[in-house]
C-alpha cells in the first residue's frame, strides 16, 4: 500500500478521497492481475476456439485480442471463465466472418486447408497436418450450432452441463446437437477416407 | 455420455480427432506477453485496441503522441475517463452469459475507476484531434468505417454512437431473455426507428421473429422468417431464425 500512497499523495487529495482512490486503484490492480492470468492460462483455448469457429488465419490475432478486451471489460461479471471466453469467441468470430463477407473473400474448403497446411509446424509429420486440416474442414462444414457442441464436448472436454450453461440452452438440446454433430462428423470422415 | 475418443472408433475418425491435440498457436509466448501489455496493462491508457506490436504503427503512433503531448501537456495520461474502446463494443452482446441482462453490465474498463482529481482533464475537454487507435490490418478497419469512427472519438451527445445502438439491441434482447417478448418487440421497433441504417438489423430481425413465435404469432413469424432467410441466407442468425419457426423453412 505504500506505493499507492506514493501515487496518490502528490494529487493533494483529502483522507476520504485518498482512501477511495486507494481502494479503487487496488481493485484495478486485482482486475489487471486477473486479466493477465486469464490471458496466460487461456490464450491457447481462445486461439483454438476462434480457429474452430471459422476465423481465418489473417484475422486470428485480432479476434483473440477482441475476446480478451471483452473479458477485461467484463472481468467482474465472469463466473465460468472458459464458458465466457468461448461465448466471446462466438461473437467475435461471427463478426469476423461478416467482415470477410463484406470484403468479398470466399473461404472455401481448399483455402481453409491450404491455410492450415501453411501453419503446420515443421516438426509435425505430414499425416498429422493433413488430418488436422481435414478435421478443420469437417468443422467448417457443420452448422455452427452443431459445431460448437462438438468442439466443446469432444475437443475441449466440457461437460454437458457446462455446455448447456455456456450456450444457455437445455441439456437435452446439447445432447441432441451432439448426436447430430457426431453423425455429421462420421459421415464426413468416411468421405475423406 | 462417453466422449468419442474414450470408446471404439473407426481409425480415420480417431486420427482426425487426435490431430486436434496438435493444434497449437505458433507464437503463444510472444502473443501472451503482447496481450497482457495491451489488454491488462494498457487498459487505463485507452490503448486497449492498439496493436502496437507493428513497427509501422508504432512509428506513426509515436509521431502522433509527440504531437498530441504538446497540445494536452501530458495530462491525457492522467485522465480517469479515457474513452472505453467502443470499437469492441460491437462484439459484446454477452448479456445472458452469466444470466444477467446486458443493462446491468457496466461498460467501463476495469482500470477506468472514477477518481476525480483536480490534476486531471476530462476527455471531453480535450481537443478534437484525438489520437487514433490503429489497427494492425488497415483493410479490416476500412471494412468497418462506422465502428472505426466510434473508436477514435469520445461519445457525442448530438449523434447516437455505436455504443448507444448496441445498448438498444442489448435492451431488446434482455427483454426477450427476460421472458417479455412483447417488450422485446417494442424495443426492436424503437431500435429501427432510432437507427434506420443500424448495424444490427439482422440481429434485431431475428430477435423480432423469436419474439413473434414466443407471442404465438407464428404465421407472422414464418412470413418474416421466409423473407429474412431469402435476404440473408448466410446471416449468422439464419440458424436461429430457422430454429425459431421450425423446420418448414429449411433450405
Amino acid at each position: 500500500m505504500r506505493s499507492l500512497e506514493h501515487v496518490v499523495a502528490p494529487l493533494g487529495l483529502g483522507q476520504a478521497e485518498k482512501r477511495t482512490a486507494l481502494v479503487a486503484r487496488s481493485a484495478d490492480d486485482d482486475r489487471s492481475a486477473r486479466v493477465a492470468r486469464l490471458i496466460n492460462e487461456h490464450y491457447e483455448f481462445v486461439w483454438r476456439s476462434a480457429r474452430r469457429l471459422g476465423v481465418r488465419d489473417a484475422d486470428l490475432d485480432d479476434v483473440v485480442q477482441e475476446v480478451f478486451v471483452v473479458a477485461a471489460r467484463r472481468i467482474d461479471e465472469i463466473t465460468h471463465e472458459l464458458g465466457f471466453l468461448f461465448r466471446a469467441c462466438m461473437h467475435a468470430a461471427s463478426h469476423s466472418r461478416r467482415s470477410v463477407q463484406r470484403r468479398r473473400e470466399v473461404v472455401d474448403e481448399t483455402r481453409v486447408e491450404h491455410e492450415i497446411d501453411g501453419r503446420a509446424n515443421p516438426e509435425q509429420d505430414a499425416e498429422t497436418a493433413e488430418a488436422r486440416a481435414q478435421l478443420q474442414g469437417i468443422l467448417e462444414e457443420m452448422p455452427e450450432e452443431l459445431r460448437v457442441v462438438f468442439v466443446l464436448y469432444e475437443l475441449e472436454q466440457f461437460t454437458m452441463s457446462e455446455i448447456a450453461e455456456t450456450l444457455a440452452v437445455p441439456a437435452g438440446t446439447v445432447a441432441s446437437r451432439l448426436r447430430r454433430a457426431r453423425e455429421t462428423f462420421f459421415a464426413r470422415a468416411d468421405e475423406r477416407e | 455420455m462417453k466422449r468419442l475418443l474414450e470408446g471404439s472408433l473407426p481409425p480415420r475418425a480417431a486420427t482426425l480427432l487426435r490431430s486436434a491435440a496438435t493444434d497449437v498457436p505458433p507464437r503463444a509466448t510472444e502473443e501472451k506477453a503482447r496481450l497482457v501489455a495491451v489488454v491488462a496493462g494498457g487498459a487505463s491508457t485507452g490503448g486497449v485496441r492498439s496493436r502496437i506490436a507493428s513497427g509501422k504503427w508504432l512509428a506513426l503512433l509515436s509521431l502522433v503522441v509527440v504531437g498530441a503531448a504538446g497540445v494536452v501537456g501530458g495530462s491525457h495520461w492522467l485522465s480517469p475517463a479515457s474513452p472505453a474502446p467502443e470499437l469492441s463494443a460491437a462484439h459484446e452482446r454477452l448479456d445472458d452469459l452469466n444470466g444477467r441482462p446486458a443493462a446491468t453490465i457496466a461498460p467501463e474498463l476495469p482500470s477506468a475507476a472514477p477518481s476525480p482529481s483536480p490534476a486531471t482533464i476530462s476527455v471531453s475537454d480535450l481537443p478534437s484531434a484525438a489520437i487514433p487507435a490503429p489497427r494492425l490490418k488497415p483493410q479490416t478497419a476500412s471494412a468497418e468505417p462506422p465502428a472505426a469512427t466510434a473508436a477514435v472519438r469520445p461519445s457525442s451527445a448530438a449523434a447516437p454512437t455505436l455504443e448507444d445502438e448496441l445498448k438498444a439491441v442489448d435492451e431488446a434482447r434482455a427483454a426477450f431473455v427476460g421472458h417479455d417478448p412483447a417488450l422485446a418487440l417494442e424495443r426492436v421497433t424503437s431500435y429501427r426507428r432510432r437507427f434506420p441504417a443500424g448495424h444490427f438489423m439482422d440481429e434485431t430481425e431475428a430477435l423480432e421473429i423469436q419474439a413473434l413465435v414466443a407471442l404465438g404469432r407464428k404465421e407472422e413469424a414464418r412470413s418474416r422468417a421466409g423473407r429474412f432467410l431469402a435476404l440473408h441466407p448466410e446471416s449468422p442468425y439464419a440458424q436461429r431464425v430457422r430454429s425459431a419457426v421450425g423446420s418448414k423453412l429449411e433450405h
